[in-house]
């Protein structure tokens, strides 16, 4: 919990608003707006979250390389 | 030798196609620009004061959508379908809750949220395509 707060808190906005995310369901578990399950299934959403966003990261890449490979080859 | 030379290149060939669809990039595609900004759009205007499922169900077809084609489309297209997964299996469990009735709505706000964050990702991916 200690270190959700603290990435709540830090200066990466993505890691921020996840953090604060993952802070929200623990505290709606707890107030008991949450079930355990929907708790869970919504812990692992945002882990998948995460995953989405370094594949979207990827494919920027894979974008910005094809874009710099075209570009190259009209210079040659 | 000729057998040894066509189990050869069968090999180099399944491992050319599993490389080629792994590691080269769909390009940029009207369709499935559209379809998931469609997407978007529904995750923006989930009402968590509404039934659940229909909403649900909407973003779960608009994304069946876009697989569909993006499978019927070919081969090079691994990347957006895996960029789209997570979006799925969200909406996937979301519709399958709320079958029965309305799960509670801190469950749907969170969701929303979860659900706009990821259409944005892959909003973005997709239309930054080359």
């Amino acid at each position: 919990m200690a270190s959700l707060q603290d990435l709540a808190g830090c200066s990466s906005p993505w890691a921020a608003k996840r953090a604060k995310l993952a802070l929200d369901i623990q505290s709606q578990r707890n107030s008991g707006a949450l079930s355990p399950a929907e708790a869970a299934e919504l812990m692992e959403d945002l882990i998948a979250t995460d995953q989405l966003n370094e594949e979207a990261d990827d494919m920027a890449v894979k974008a910005a390389l094809v874009s710099a490979i075209n570009i190259a080859s009209k210079l040659l | 030798m000729k057998q040894f030379l066509a189990v050869l290149s069968l090999l180099l060939l399944t491992a050319c196609n599993t490389t080629v669809a792994t590691f080269v990039p769909s390009f940029w595609d009207d369709n499935q620009s559209r379809s998931i900004i469609n997407t978007y759009q529904l995750t923006k205007h989930i009402d968590c004061e509404l039934p659940q499922n229909t909403q649900a169900q909407q973003i779960q077809r608009e994304l069946e959508w876009f697989q569909l084609y993006s499978e019927s489309k070919g081969m090079l297209q691994k990347d957006v379908l895996q960029l789209i997964a997570p979006m799925q299996k969200t909406a996937t469990e979301w519709a399958d809750r709320s079958k029965e009735k309305d799960p509670s709505p801190a469950y749907c706000k969170i969701k929303r949220e979860l659900l706009q964050t990821q259409a944005e990702l892959a909003s973005r991916a997709i239309l930054g395509r080359f």
